[in-house]
């Protein structure tokens, strides 16, 4: 079948994985389009020979997802779409393909004076593919979601047409908001090829402070102040070396970091410290290598942290809480494998979301990654199965295995 | 449950009174189960129906077909929850949006999204239409702050969609619902994001000799990396319109154009920026910036914006509230080819602009009676959207699509565009019972061969 995706793309952009398989599924070649266009046709090449496709950007995320149900995959690599991003400062917005990596799509921001809010932990991450991923990052609040950035998305679906959804301004209300449904949909109802995405002014100032807590019961209460107080943009609680460490980070103007600070006191510490929190959600990413721990991550209210960290805490022997972000009620876990499924039912019957970011090819053959089933299951399926009839796109790796 | 002809001719529009349609009975339910009920009786006998909240949507999305059921949410209207550590509320869809922020003001938080009608219009009504308002600019629109919603779906079946917390599991389907027009489901309930209050706000009024002046100043504004709360313009038939009027501003009458600032924030904050706007609005030719002394000045210059809409009915009988949006930095242009179409249709037009997110409000007053000028209303209604789509724009900002603006949608997307809206709709409410004929034109084939659509493509805007 390679050679009909060489007519489309040509025979210099067909070529055999890097990684035989992804979740032990074997990935038979890699298609690398070199336009929208191309992808259109690669998707309507795969509905019509029904050939089931796994969308890729930078990689940095591949491991998140269920098992595909299909036998084998072609890993459609969005990589070579990364022209140079057009940056508009005076409205606000930048337009970039897929492909991009957001390290560059940032500089060339920065270069402008413009800033984006996008998660960017994870090495290599492009723009399509963090939003078709949905991350969180340290500085991650309830104003600060990935989606709330989006204008707007270029996509191709399975019927092989490429659409547009959302528009270039900042403000928009034009039709159903396929934006916010494409995004974190994991490339199971389209692939996206271009994104179009709000910039926001750079900070005057950025500030990292820290406290140190013997209890994670000590520092929550702070962490509860600080999203009270409004300040933070972010904020981490790290457990590391027996000690809990409570970092969160400020931005305005030097006048109003000192007030802040003057209302929340704590020691400034080095940008390095931030980017530890990353490190840790990094982890969560990287790809199954052999026997280690799995990572679990497990959300609810700000106010479920301290007993989300406590439920994992009391796993002791076989789960460690590694990193909180309080003020959007996430815990990250480290989880040894075998005590994986009866710890995600038991937090799941508590009513948290989860996902189990990394776990070992073996153990997602008999665990969702994402628990049980939500109640809407059957109107995601009906979702799927109008947008990707031949059920070509990633199946099976979404939410509820679709 | 009411169908008296009153009734019916009572909720035969919404705020978009040129369409019309004449209901079969209007149904008040106080409850979620009385909502699905209603919903499982007419899929029974394959009756369409729509939800209302007050019926201040200005799109033509809760105008009736003739013959469906009204099912009219204003008696679920109570705050079932309000949780001031996670800063979330959950309300029913008849609540009125401004009492929410003020059961929540002694707790220090407010809900952000303050539509214009916001003293009548209702939580239900806005995440249908994902409404927005002037504060947008810096705390968006309807759908970031709402977390979950209560549904019932189109075959009467209850569910909730997103979560309390914020977190997505599975496609984002609360995203998808708000602003889908109450054509996915009729909302019972939701969880909201309350915001602190800030600690300091400071509005600033500046008049300017010309609208580009004034529109560059906004540029400015933002290119200095300022986040105004609010960035609002109108324009000198505005003006006139208001100090004319019961809601008379103080707004100087030789100026072509005002532009309202607020700032909010940490006090030494606003005070840098309050310096800062002031200092770019007079670098572009301002003719005076005042900053409110007091609450009572901050509100007196709102006054005049939030009435201005009401101050247009001295104007004439009938008033069209028009929406679109384009990129800001053409505003200038585009506004000033929106004042030549109203010329040279004879129509009276005037402009009220959230100028900071490219919003505008074209205002044109008339008389229906004349039905040479409902016409040529009409015309400049579709000549706007020219203008605006062919500068990079859309359809709408903040009043969504609804009937007014629905055979319109081709000017922004193409078949292939509009088939996946087509596909979500499908999945939510393949019998397409659910306020049919909405938003999304039909493909012409199923116009022709499904007679509920035949009725709504006779409907003429």
């Amino acid at each position: 079948m390679g050679s009909a995706f060489e007519a489309v793309v040509g025979a210099a952009h067909v070529c055999a994985p890097a990684r035989p398989d992804l979740d032990g599924v074997p990935i038979a070649e890699v298609v690398r389009p070199g336009n929208a266009g191309e992808v259109a046709a690669c998707l309507a090449l795969a509905a019509d020979a029904g050939i089931a496709l796994v969308p890729s950007g930078g990689g940095s995320k591949r491991g998140w997802g269920n098992r595909s149900c299909a036998d084998s995959l072609v890993q459609l690599d969005l990589g070579r779409l990364s022209s140079p991003p057009a940056v508009d400062p005076d409205e606000g917005i930048a337009t970039a393909a897929a492909g991009l990596p957001l390290e560059v799509l940032e500089a060339r921001a920065r270069e402008l004076g413009k800033t984006t809010w996008l998660p960017s932990v994870h090495r290599g991450a492009t723009l399509g593919g963090s939003v078709a991923a949905d991350p969180l990052g340290p500085e991650l609040s309830l104003d600060r979601r990935l989606r709330n950035e989006l204008l707007g998305l270029e996509v191709a679906l399975p019927n092989g047409t490429l659409t547009r959804c959302g528009g270039r301004v900042v403000k928009n209300v034009t039709g159903f908001d396929l934006v916010r449904l494409y995004c974190g949909s994991l490339g199971t109802l389209g692939v996206i090829t271009e994104v179009t995405l709000r910039l926001r002014p750079v900070p005057e100032q950025s500030r990292v402070l820290e406290r140190v807590f013997p209890s994670v019961e000590t520092a929550l209460p702070l962490a509860v102040e600080l999203a009270l107080e409004g300040g933070a943009v972010g904020a981490g609680l790290l457990a590391a070396d027996g000690e809990l460490r409570l970092l969160w980070r400020c931005e305005g103007r030097e006048a109003e970091l000192a007030e802040r600070e003057r209302r929340v006191p704590g020691s400034a510490v080095d940008e390095a410290e931030w980017a530890a929190l990353g490190a840790v959600l990094a982890e969560g990413a990287e790809p199954w290598l052999g026997p280690g721990p799995a990572r679990l991550r497990v959300a609810g209210r700000p106010s479920d942290t301290l007993p989300i960290w406590s439920a994992l805490a009391a796993r002791g022997h076989v789960c460690t809480p590694r990193l909180a972000l309080p003020l959007v009620g996430v815990v990250y876990a480290d989880v040894e494998e075998l005590a994986l499924p009866t710890i995600v039912a038991a937090l799941a019957d508590l009513g948290y979301a989860l996902q189990v970011e990394r776990c070992s090819p073996e153990l997602k053959q008999t665990l969702d990654v994402f628990g049980p089933a939500p109640a809407v299951e059957a109107l995601l399926r009906a979702v799927k199965g109008r947008f990707d009839p031949r059920g070509i796109l990633s199946p099976g790796r979404f939410v509820a295995r679709i | 449950m009411l169908d008296t002809p009153s009734a019916r001719f009572a909720y035969q529009a919404d705020g978009l009174t040129l369409v019309t349609g004449s209901p079969l009975a209007v149904a008040f339910p106080t409850t979620t189960d009385g909502v699905a009920g209603l919903v499982r009786a007419c899929c029974a006998i394959g009756l369409p129906f729509l939800a209302r909240g007050a019926g201040t949507g200005l799109s033509g999305g809760a105008t009736p077909i003739d013959g469906c059921l009204v099912i009219e949410c204003s008696r679920m209207n109570r705050i079932l929850e309000i949780d001031p550590v996670n800063r979330t509320a959950t309300v029913q869809p008849g609540l009125v949006n401004a009492q929410l922020s003020r059961q929540v003001v002694a707790l220090g938080l407010h809900y952000a999204p303050d539509p214009s009608s916001q003293s009548a219009c209702t939580i239900g009504g806005n995440i249908a239409e994902n409404s927005g308002g002037p504060h947008t600019l810096k705390y968006g629109t309807t759908s970031p702050h709402v977390l979950s919603i209560e549904v019932v779906l189109p075959d009467g079946s209850i569910c909730t969609l997103g979560r309390r917390d914020g977190h997505s599991v599975g496609y984002d389907l609360r995203g998808a619902f708000v602003g889908s027009e109450g054509t996915l489901g009729i909302a019972t309930a939701a969880t909201l994001r309350l915001v602190p209050l800030p600690e300091t706000v400071c509005t600033l009024l500046a008049p300017f000799g010309d609208l580009v002046s004034a529109c560059e100043a906004v540029s400015a504004i933002i290119a200095a990396g300022i986040v105004p709360a609010a960035l609002e313009l109108l324009d000198d038939r505005t003006i006139d319109a208001v100090e004319a009027s019961v809601y008379a501003a103080g707004y100087p009458r030789n100026a072509r154009a005002v532009l309202l600032v607020e700032l909010d924030g940490l006090p030494v904050g606003v005070a840098h920026e309050r310096a800062r706007v002031e200092a770019l609005c007079s670098a572009r030719g301002a003719l005076d910036v005042r900053v409110a002394r007091d609450e009572a000045e901050r509100l007196a210059f709102w006054r005049g914006r939030k009435g201005a809409f009401g101050a247009m009915g001295r104007l004439a009988p009938d008033l069209y509230v028009h929406d679109a949006v384009v990129p800001r930095t053409r505003l200038p242009d585009v506004v000033a080819r929106i004042n030549a179409a109203a010329e040279r249709h004879g129509v009276r037009l005037a402009n009220i602009l959230h100028a900071g997110d490219g919003n505008l409000h074209p205002n044109i007053s008339f008389d229906r009676r004349d039905a040479g000028e409902l016409e040529r209303v009409r015309q400049i209604g579709a000549e706007i959207l020219e203008i605006c789509i062919a500068a990079g724009g859309v359809l709408s900002g903040e009043h969504g699509i609804g009937l007014e603006k629905r055979d319109y949608m081709g000017l922004l997307f193409s078949e292939a565009d509009l088939a996946p809206m087509r596909w979500l709709h499908d999945a939510f409410d393949p019998d397409d019972l659910c306020n049919p004929g909405k938003m999304i034109p039909q493909p012409r084939a199923c116009t022709e061969s499904n007679p509920r659509h035949r009725e709504y493509a006779a409907v003429e805007f």
